[in-house]
């Protein structure tokens, strides 16, 4: 998820400077001295988030409610009544993404059910902390679909009931035994149009082929073997649809591996932040890049020379859950049903370029922005759609084997 | 310790009144160190107990399989290293930046002095990642310092200053460097000047009086600062992510993926256990070596 990097960035700052204050009067009050980092996991927990309410219970979108032209209506929310009183805790990434989602998301909510909604911040400290103690505050939540599968296995969410949530015209893995996927992403190949404009690279053999396409480049290494794996298979020859045929032998991770090894020595960044591929790209750093198609789609609208390359993109999801131990259980089944109407997504994509995980929405979408989604008919097709099960089964261990390799 | 010495014979001597007078006095200071006390408990020594306990109990089990992982596999340690080797690196660039600066500071007037100081405080109050942001600006290829390097002829190709171990470097050391200025400016401050002026009088040119007069004054003041900047540069993340090469990880970013994407909070715990211990290893030989007491301004 693209902002999510940003807000664990913004927070990690925030904690690192309060440490260092309390660091510093620490040490100069009693001689105590302990370093500030193994505090980190112990504090992560305990992050305070600012509840913002909402403008929750009073329609806000417009006092003259109802059908005026303009105001999302969603077939089946019709009872303004049917949870009032309720009041639902979402807990989202915060920044663009939140904002989209207040427009197209909570608020028309509260004004079509009635429901009181309070925002937070997610965080995954916080939720485990929340459900071990039994005080689960969160009515739905937000995290990457992977993450999302390890919380579920760890008991730490509530199954997904799906006889409240209408999934008949989800795409494929949306729907997860704790987890429904709301909104795809992609992590894709993006390049500088005046270097490459008559003869794009047209995948990801294009990008390890130095010869035919030289100039630097800009991989990810915050997402880790995710993506860098697949990418180097099909760099390798690999068609996609066998991608996680061949990871998952012995001989398909060691195949990946030989096959980074051959673009090592032209990646002059290794990028930790979202935010960086498209700036890398923009400033002329760098002419190729692996980059969230979200910061690309941003930078292309301020007119940065820059292009996606959707070919054998890698198509990942978020998911909304609900903590354990949640105290309105129905409230948060209908809300994520609500979340996943055509109506709602398609509204969602107006307002932020994430993708539908709901196929019908794209019938509610003009076909300039569908270019631009990374689930739109023409764009899925050519991508690759990362397997949460087998990243579930591996992430720890490829993870390991993927930080050796890139600091050797 | 001279202090106890005057005063023990003192108390024994002492009449039940006085005594009382005494317990009373400690009771006093204890109430004021109560809320210190107790934030300190519960602020801290509960959650590094936490920790410890998260690290080695899994399913209510007690486990080493954490820590054998991390002995096991190449990886933690070598970053260890790395850690280890960028946080000496960064203390000696402040310290070779940083007292020239505080000595500089401590020879003005206490007005200008203060002026002075904010200046190097300013950083203090701008946030880590707009600073990591401005470096990116200055050293990238396309940079800043490249453009008028090139421009001026000094250079033919642009010079690598970014995503390897020199970015790394000058941004922390540009977010550390007051923890150096700051204490050792307190203790230049508190040298006496006429011990300088007394040295020439006896014949000692100026190199030779801050040679064997003012360094070893000054010294409690570099230690300190040392000890602050290495200690937090153990800990540092978001520089070294941003600005660093593929291998300059430090261990911070692995803690962090850990809770992240792993969501395995009993490795990170102890992966921060490791470098906390270790940490307080080096904190212990330097304090036998240099005493820690020294450097806060006791032991004279």
């Amino acid at each position: 998820m693209a902002t999510e990097w940003e807000r664990v960035v913004r927070e990690l700052e925030r904690m690192g400077r309060l440490q260092r204050r309390r660091f510093l009067r620490l040490v100069l009050a009693s001689g105590l001295s302990v370093a500030s980092v193994g505090a980190l996991a112990a504090c992560r927990g305990g992050q305070e988030a600012t509840p913002t309410a909402a403008p929750g219970g009073a329609p806000a979108a417009s006092p003259t409610a109802g059908a005026a032209e303009g105001v999302l209506q969603v077939a089946g929310y019709d009872n303004p009544n049917k949870w009032k009183g309720k009041t639902l805790v979402f807990a989202g990434f915060g920044g663009a993404m939140q904002d989209a989602q207040r427009k197209a998301i909570l608020e028309p909510f509260s004004r079509l059910t009635g429901a009181t909604i309070v925002e937070d911040t997610t965080d995954i400290g916080k939720l485990k902390a929340m459900v071990d103690a039994g005080a689960v505050e969160w009515t739905v939540a937000q995290q990457g679909t992977f993450e999302s599968r390890v919380l579920g296995r760890q008991g730490y969410l509530e199954p997904i009931d799906y006889s409240m949530v209408d999934k008949t015209n989800f795409f494929a893995d949306v729907a997860g035994e704790f987890d429904v996927a709301v909104i795809y992403w992609s992590l894709i190949l993006a390049y500088r149009t005046d270097k490459f404009g008559n003869n794009p690279p047209q995948g990801w053999a294009d990008f390890w082929n130095v010869e035919k396409f030289p100039g630097p480049r800009a991989m990810d290494k915050v997402d880790g073997p995710v993506g860098n794996l697949e990418f180097a298979l099909m760099a390798d020859g690999v068609p996609k649809d066998q991608v996680y045929q061949v990871l998952r032998t012995p001989e398909g991770i060691d195949r990946a591996f030989r096959k980074l090894d051959e673009i090592k020595p032209h990646v002059t960044v290794w990028w930790e932040a979202g935010a960086q591929p498209a700036q890398l790209l923009t400033d002329g750093e760098v002419d190729m890049a692996q980059a969230w198609n979200g910061r690309i789609d941003a930078a292309q609208r301020q007119g940065a020379p820059i292009a996606i390359q959707w070919n054998e993109g890698l198509l990942r999801t978020d998911s909304f859950i609900v903590p354990k131990g949640v105290k309105e259980r129905e409230l948060a089944m209908d809300f994520i049903n609500f979340a996943t109407r055509p109506e709602v997504q398609a509204e969602l994509s107006k307002h932020i370029p994430y993708s539908p995980t709901n196929a019908k929405a794209f019938d509610l979408l003009p076909a300039d922005l569908q270019a631009r989604l990374p689930s739109a008919p023409a764009q899925k097709e050519k991508q690759l759609l990362a397997d949460a099960s087998f990243w579930l089964e591996n992430l720890d261990r490829l993870t390991e084997q993927f930080n050796d390799w890139l600091t050797r | 310790m001279t202090t106890e010495k005057v005063l023990a014979p003192a108390a024994t001597r002492s009449s039940p009144v006085s005594r009382r007078l005494g317990f009373r006095r400690q009771l006093g200071y204890l109430v004021l160190l109560a809320p210190a006390l107790v934030a300190l408990l519960v602020l801290f020594v509960y959650p590094i107990l936490r920790l410890l306990f998260t690290s080695v109990v899994d399913d209510g089990q007690f486990t080493l399989e954490h820590y054998r992982r991390i002995v096991e596999v190449d990886l933690y340690l070598r970053v260890l290293r790395t850690t280890f080797v960028i946080a000496v690196q960064v203390t000696a660039i402040c310290l070779v930046l940083g007292y020239p600066l505080a000595y500089f500071l401590a020879t003005l007037r206490p007005r200008s002095a203060r002026l002075l100081m904010i200046l190097v405080l300013i950083p203090f109050w701008t946030s880590i990642l707009v600073r990591t942001y401005a470096w990116m600006v200055l050293l990238q290829r396309q940079g800043v310092v490249n453009r008028w390097l090139l421009e001026l002829g000094l250079i033919d190709e642009p010079l690598r200053m970014m995503y390897n171990r020199i970015g790394v470097l000058v941004g922390m050391s540009h977010v550390l460097l007051p923890f150096m200025v700051l204490p050792t400016y307190a203790v230049m401050r508190g040298i006496d000047r006429s011990l300088l002026r007394a040295a020439a009088n006896l014949g000692a040119s100026p190199v030779q009086a801050f040679l064997r007069v003012f360094l070893p004054l000054s010294l409690p003041g570099v230690a300190a600062g040392s000890l602050l900047v290495f200690i937090l540069a153990l800990g540092f993340f978001i520089t070294p992510a941003l600005m660093g090469g593929r291998t300059d990880m430090m261990i911070a970013q692995l803690i962090e993926t850990q809770i992240r994407t792993e969501l395995n909070f009993a490795f990170a715990a102890a992966l921060a256990t490791v470098l906390l211990v270790i940490t307080l290893i080096v904190f212990a030989v330097y304090n036998r070596l240099l005493g820690i007491e020294k450097m806060f301004g006791g032991g004279y």
